[in-house]
């Protein structure tokens, strides 16, 4: 039993002492900086920074084949970690979230004809267009909810689907996906955004769309922020200039939506906000017209003074 | 006689009986004609007139976009009123040019050729690029293209489809039994442009009239007349070359692989007119029938012609329609509007009333394999069809989604009505947008 149990230790010990020498002889270098790196990885690996996975995205911030601000789900918060571990300077970037740009629900931009095939937007696209009588607008089947890694993304009742900022980490997986391009990039922080992607004419738009974007262009005598460029208006969100409500109230098709005075469900979904919202409008362009209206009776007023003032300093010139 | 076929397939209800004896009529041109620039497989065809150029009959108004591309032809004398995208059977706005029809019925002079054995192959091929000829089944690939195989793909044979096994669809009947000389006289200017000796003229069992009749202009020629078993897709190219030569194309390949082209036989007919009488392709036979079609019939109707004057001609309520489909009812296109033209491939206007109209609802596949045997180019439909589900499209790729011709055989023959086809087509332009991105 003595030897048994001495034998055994023995072994035990060599053993030990083997693996104690081994452990420094055949060291694999870990790279300090990588693992910490993984550590502080969001692990969603949604692919958003364009490499393989997280530990993929990882290893190349490792190598410095990355940039720091790569990671959407991550944002600027990460970003600053990553520039802590590695060392470097992170300038801060606004962080973007993905809008559907599109108002047009069943109500809106009615079906042209039955669709019963599988519920994907591409495959549906394929078919003569579309079950959706607007080319441009969303059909609401979803493609976008699928690919979405963070459950952003959710359907309205009125045939819509809607991305939720809060949970949206801007990976852009969706923007690719649509087959429409109808789902852009805008920074989380704007609050007024044009819904609309039909960059057809005014009679076009509205033989499909009720609250399709014209072009009319009225959005931009409010705003310097929006231009219109194929008859469609776009917000550029890079413009410092500050959107004013009326840019909202002065579109005819009520295409523009202001998310400081409503919800986006409330907008979408609820016929009150929208007819609240009209009268408003309503109201609004009523004021403009008589304000305008007294704007030109003061000219016209300045006018015949000032020419009645000329005409009296003529009279008396004639006099003199 | 032996009766050929293929393995797979299905045997839908037929519904030939409606418009299979009623002769071929013509259809005057309306007041206003619409010509889509692309009828055709490949690049759209460029258009070479403006607004307010007065075009004859036969006049070429586009010309082609590339070698797999064809000439466009007014079918109309008149004065071109816009070119301008307008609704196209593919329900997107497609460009067209627009011809106000001024029924002087003037033409151009076509160009006869009073014996085409002493010409060369090559400027039979040219005169066949020029009259603007595709492939008139439906798939309308160039049929000067189909001409023109590699020297390292010798063809020893030509196979015509006479088969028509596209439920409803009368219009190559009627050409085979009409124009059986036209035809036979077509197919020996593909045999000789191509040198291939043997010629053959495949046709389905259940067109007895049309097998005697081409049997009788086929007398004195080489030309053999096969029955083939009444069976879906038993037109189709591969199992066509399948049921009459016992051959099979390779996966991914084109039947010149194996030496052999085949073509349809109003194909066959348009490449005679073309080469013979100097007439482009400006008119086709179009099948008009279904359950809402108060005077089904065939008809000679003028490239160009919007859907909705044909269906006034045939006294289609379209208030009371719930499908039109252009083409066959399994291959064809569903359409929302009467107002895209007659194409190069429109061989058939289906109308059928609401109450005929199925809509379908999906439950799940139980396994039961009927999609695979009903396959007529071997594959497992139901595997390919939950991997496009699952997005593993790398997984349909080796299931060979790529050889799916969607006959749609499968989703026919389902008892889950599951959109099989649609889910195999969704994988497929995956897989080749994956490709595509690869280079």
């Amino acid at each position: 039993m003595v030897t048994a149990l001495s034998v055994l230790c023995g072994v035990g010990l060599v053993m030990a002492v083997l693996l104690a020498v081994g452990r420094k002889a055949f060291a694999v270098e870990v790279d300090k900086k990588l693992e910490l790196l993984m550590k502080i990885m969001p692990g969603a690996n949604c692919g958003g920074c364009g490499f393989p996975g997280c530990s993929g995205y990882a290893r190349a911030l490792a190598d410095g084949k990355a940039e720091p601000t790569a990671c959407p789900p991550g944002g600027p918060t990460l970003a600053e970690e990553i520039g802590k571990i590695l060392g470097i300077e992170v300038e801060a970037s606004e962080p973007m979230v993905a809008l559907v740009s599109c108002a047009g629900g069943n109500d809106a931009s009615p079906k042209r004809s039955q669709y019963s095939g599988i519920e994907d937007c591409k495959a549906a696209h394929a078919i003569a267009g579309g079950p959706k009588s607007c080319v441009y607008g969303c059909m609401g089947l979803g493609s976008c909810i699928h690919v979405c890694s963070f459950g952003a993304i959710y359907k309205t009742a009125n045939g819509l689907v809607r991305v939720d900022p809060e949970k949206c980490t801007g990976c852009k997986k969706c923007v690719e996906t649509c087959p429409r391009n109808i789902i852009k990039m805008v920074p989380k922080k704007a609050d007024v955004h044009v819904l609309c992607n039909n960059p057809q004419k005014a009679k076009e738009v509205k033989a499909v769309c009720s609250v399709g974007c014209t072009g009319c262009k009225l959005c931009v005598k409010q705003s310097k922020a929006i231009e219109v460029t194929d008859a469609l208006a776009v917000v550029n969100y890079r413009a410092d200039t500050k959107i004013s409500d009326t840019a909202a109230l002065a579109c005819p098709q009520n295409a523009i939506f202001d998310s400081r005075q409503y919800s986006i469900t409330d907008w979408l979904e609820n016929p009150a906000t929208k007819e609240a919202f009209k009268k408003r409008a309503a109201d609004w362009k009523a004021e403009e017209k008589k304000r305008k209206a007294e704007a030109k009776a003061k000219a016209g007023a300045k006018k015949d003074a000032a020419e009645k003032k000329e005409a009296a300093n003529g009279d008396k010139e004639g006099d003199a | 006689m032996t009766v050929l076929t293929f393995k797979g397939g299905i045997h839908p209800k037929y519904n030939k009986d409606n418009t299979a004896s009623k002769p071929i009529t013509s259809l005057a041109a309306p007041k206003e004609i619409v010509i889509p620039l692309s009828q055709h497989i490949g690049a759209p065809a460029r258009a070479c007139v403006e607004k307010g150029d007065a075009v004859k009959r036969g006049q070429v108004i586009g010309e082609p976009g590339g070698f797999v591309s064809v000439p466009i032809h007014s079918s109309v004398s008149g004065e071109v009123k816009a070119v301008e995208p307008r609704l196209g059977a593919m329900g997107v706005a497609v460009p067209c040019v627009v011809i106000e029809n001024d029924e002087q019925n003037e033409a151009v002079e076509f160009e006869r050729l009073a014996d085409w054995k002493k010409v060369s192959p090559d400027t039979l091929k040219d005169k066949i690029n020029a009259a603007g000829i595709v492939g008139m089944g439906g798939a309308t690939f160039p049929t000067h293209v189909k001409l023109s195989p590699p020297n390292n793909k010798p063809i020893d044979t030509v196979i015509l489809n006479g088969a028509e096994c596209e439920p409803y669809l009368t219009a190559d009947h009627r050409v085979m039994l009409e124009h059986a000389e036209h035809v036979v006289e077509g197919l020996q200017i593909i045999q000789k442009i191509l040198n291939a000796k043997t010629g053959i003229i495949g046709i389905e069992e259940n067109k007895p009239d049309a097998v005697s009749a081409m049997e009788k202009a086929c007398e004195g020629t080489d030309i053999k007349v096969v029955r083939l078993e009444i069976k879906y897709p038993q037109g189709g190219e591969k199992q066509l070359i399948d049921a009459v030569l016992k051959k099979e194309v390779p996966s991914g390949g084109l039947p010149m692989d194996v030496g052999v082209v085949v073509q349809n036989v109003g194909t066959a007919k348009a490449v005679r007119d073309a080469v013979v009488d100097g007439i482009p392709l400006i008119e086709r036979v179009v099948t008009v029938t279904g359950s809402a079609v108060a005077k089904p019939g065939n008809f000679m109707v003028s490239i160009g012609t919007p859907v909705s004057v044909v269906l006034e001609h045939c006294e289609v309520d379209l208030e009371k329609a719930g499908k039109l489909i252009l083409g066959g009812p399994m291959m064809g296109f569903a359409q929302y509007s009467a107002e895209p033209p007659v194409a190069k491939g429109t061989s058939g206007i289906l109308v059928f009333e609401e109450k005929d109209v199925e809509v379908t609802h999906p439950l799940p596949c139980i396994r039961c394999g009927r999609c695979l045997d009903a396959c007529p180019m071997r594959l497992v439909p139901a595997d390919i069809a939950a991997y496009s589900d699952k997005r593993m499209y790398d997984k349909a790729d080796a299931n060979d989604a790529l050889d799916c011709m969607e006959c749609g055989s499968c989703a026919h023959q389902c008892p889950s009505q599951i959109p099989l086809v649609q889910k195999i087509r969704l994988a497929k332009s995956e897989i080749l947008a994956a490709k595509r991105k690869k280079g």
